[in-house]
């Protein structure tokens, strides 16, 4: 069985259609790309995944082992192992970030059958996750990203990531706004995530993420659904011809 | 309504203060404010002076002092601080009270308020009925380490806490001062207070209020300050309690550099009804106001807020700006929010706002994604709102305490550990 499975999912926003059947078949140990032009709904499909209640599934379904994952609530597809990489991260001052991640690892492990971490073993793993993220330790005792740089923030996202250790991570546009140190840096936590027990899938417009953290396929998604899928070769192709031979041929 | 009770009272007692006479004539020449007056608009002064005149002229009876002073005591030991002066329905309890060195105490008039009119009818009452008439002096230079706290206590259903109290901070002194009021459960009462505050060049003042009466009892303050040059005021106030509650702040500038910095919190349960008045007159050059008022509403609770900047001619030179963002938390919560500026200077700074709205839904789903369930989040998200204002209390022990105030008014809360 995949470890996520999107059948003919139909979504919308605002009224508006975005999501027009898209499929897709996510195994564990895999790393997919989703590409495709601005407001193909590579932010929606991320968004449907996690939960985010302004987004309505109108048709279709999506499983996580085979569990219906649409009919969880955010924090409970949390528990079950989902993690959203946010495009924006939130800044909530007055929530303090260290706090936060040990309640969000709390309820993670909880939800596993797993004891609580002891505060004194939060602190080791944290400090240990936050260096390789090239973060400094400072960020533990600040509001959750309050006055963080969008770089920051997205470091932050991958170090929350590697100490919530979840099975399946979608990761929305991790790579916009980032300068190419880093992008390094995300891309090495990313990478040194990947398991055999545990499934990416990237959102991202450019091909650039791509030679860091090297997918096993990639589908371009257009118009809600996806039009094409390949290996890491056809990012590299897309990166050369652009969008619209993709588009043409799956219009014709 | 009827003035004459209480100008029989008043008759009946011995001589008073200077200046009770005055009060009292003023009150009944200009009777109680009305709707019509701006100051008056969205909360109802009949009541509050109603229940303060009811107790001066049919006082409740003595309760067993030895009693309230246990539970009074038993509630302020853990503050700690410099010193602590008691009030127990609106009388200084010197059983209580300690004071630090550095601090002169004289029974005073000097209290007076500056009362005009109608709109000023609790200051009135204040001033014309009995309580205690305090200044608090600190000599120039003098720094008062730790705080001091003054602690307004009722003794029983129906007391009436009326105290007069003035500070007065010579040049270069710095003080820290914490009001407290609460009303360990003793049914419906009443704190009617005056503090008028005389800061001299470069001295320093930190005035705190921590709110925490019942659902039951009234709270009439009013703070009077008046700032020389580059003199500093810093106000913090917590309202997590009461049933009615105004607060009047009116801070002048009269110094050249003088700076005033307010911040509130409000929060709003059940059909509580919560207004802030405040006014900045920037009269000298170059003076600083800063101010931050947050509510949160819930229920059918009520808040006002009314924020008034006034820059005199020649005040050149003012920077003056202050926010009012609201949480609505229910289809019957209300607020009523008005910033004014009146600008009558050159080479002006002046910003202000105000907001009314809903939890932010992108932060309540950016927690929810990361396994906190909902209602904690909402909890939250509710308490980091607030949560500013609250840094701006620099003493620990006191900043705990008001934490624990705000967290106490959201319901359920159970999420104190996740604040920064």
């Amino acid at each position: 069985m995949a470890l996520l499975d999107i059948n003919d999912l139909h979504a919308r926003v605002a009224g508006t259609d975005i999501l027009k059947g898209l499929s897709l078949s996510v195994n564990a140990g895999e790393v997919h790309a989703i590409m495709g032009p601005n407001g193909s709904g590579k932010s929606t499909l991320a968004n449907v995944l996690a939960g985010r209640d302004d987004y309505e599934v109108t048709a279709g379904g999506a499983t996580l082992d085979g569990t219906d994952l649409l009919d969880m609530e955010p924090e409970e597809r949390a528990h079950a192992g989902v993690f959203l990489a946010f495009q924006y991260p939130v800044e909530i001052p007055g929530v303090n970030n260290t706090y936060l991640l040990r309640a969000a690892l709390n309820a993670v492990r909880a939800a596993r059958g797993q004891e609580e971490i002891s505060a004194v073993d939060f602190m080791k793993l944290a400090r240990e996750k936050m260096k390789a993220m090239e973060m400094d330790a400072g960020f533990l005792n600040r509001g959750v990203n309050e006055g963080f740089s969008g770089g920051e923030k997205k470091r932050n996202e991958v170090f929350q990531m590697s100490v919530l250790e979840p099975r399946l991570c979608v990761l929305d546009e991790t790579d916009s706004g980032l300068d190419i140190d880093a992008l390094k840096v995300v891309a090495e936590g990313v990478n040194a995530l990947r398991s055999p027990d545990r499934a990416f899938v990237l959102v991202t417009h450019y091909q650039r993420l791509l030679d860091y953290i090297e997918p096993d396929f990639v589908h371009v998604l257009a118009g809600g659904r996806i039009i094409r899928s390949g290996d890491k070769s056809l990012a590299l192709e897309l990166e050369a011809r652009g969008y619209d031979w993709v588009l043409e041929e799956a219009a014709a | 309504m009827n003035l004459s009770a209480l100008e029989q009272a008043f008759d009946t007692r011995e001589a008073g203060r200077a200046g009770q006479r005055e009060a009292l004539d003023a009150l009944i020449a200009s009777g109680l404010p009305t709707r019509k007056s701006e100051l008056w608009k969205y909360t109802k002064a009949a009541p509050l002076a109603e229940f303060a005149i009811a107790a001066l002229t049919d006082p409740a009876p003595t309760a067993d002092i030895d009693a309230v002073r246990a539970r009074v005591a038993a509630r302020i030991d853990a503050l700690g601080g410099a010193g602590r002066l008691v009030f127990i329905d609106g009388a200084l309890d010197e059983t209580l009270t300690q004071l630090p060195e550095g601090i002169r105490v004289e029974a005073a008039s000097s209290a007076a308020v500056s009362a005009t009119g109608a709109d000023d009818a609790l200051a009135l009452i204040n001033a014309a009925m009995p309580g205690a008439d305090l200044t608090l002096r600190v000599a120039s230079e003098v720094a008062i380490d730790g705080v001091l706290h003054v602690v307004h206590a009722l003794a029983a259903q129906s007391s009436l806490g009326q105290v007069r109290l003035a500070i007065e901070l010579a040049s270069r002194a710095s003080l820290t001062v914490a009001e407290h009021f609460a009303d360990d459960g003793i049914g419906a009462g009443m704190h009617n207070t005056v503090v008028s505050v005389r800061l001299a060049e470069d001295a320093r003042l930190h005035l705190r209020r921590l709110q925490a009466l019942g659902t039951d009892t009234l709270q009439v303050t009013r703070i009077e300050a008046a700032l020389a040059d580059h003199a500093t005021l810093d106000t913090v106030t917590v309202d997590a309690g009461g049933k009615t509650v105004r607060n009047d702040l009116n801070v002048r500038l009269e110094g050249p550099g003088a700076r005033v910095d307010m911040r509130g919190v409000y929060l709003g349960n059940d059909s509580q009804h919560i207004d802030n008045h405040t006014r900045v007159d920037h009269i000298a050059r170059d003076t600083v106001s800063r101010e931050d008022y947050r509510g949160i509403l819930r229920d059918r609770s009520r808040g006002v807020f009314n924020g008034k900047v006034y820059v005199h001619k020649g005040a050149d030179g003012t920077d003056a700006a202050q926010s009012n963002p609201n949480l609505l938390l229910s289809d019957h919560a209300e607020i009523d929010t008005k910033p004014e500026l009146e600008i009558y200077a050159d080479d002006v700074k002046c910003a202000h706002g105000a907001t009314v709205g809903q939890i932010d839904e992108t932060s309540l789903f950016y927690l929810r994604s990361r396994g906190i369930d909902e209602s904690t989040a909402l909890q939250l998200l509710t308490y980091a709102f607030c949560r500013e204002v609250l840094t701006g209390i620099e003493n620990d022990a006191l900043r705990i305490a008001a934490e624990q105030l705000v967290a106490d008014q959201i319901p359920d809360f159970s999420a104190l550990e996740l604040i920064a």
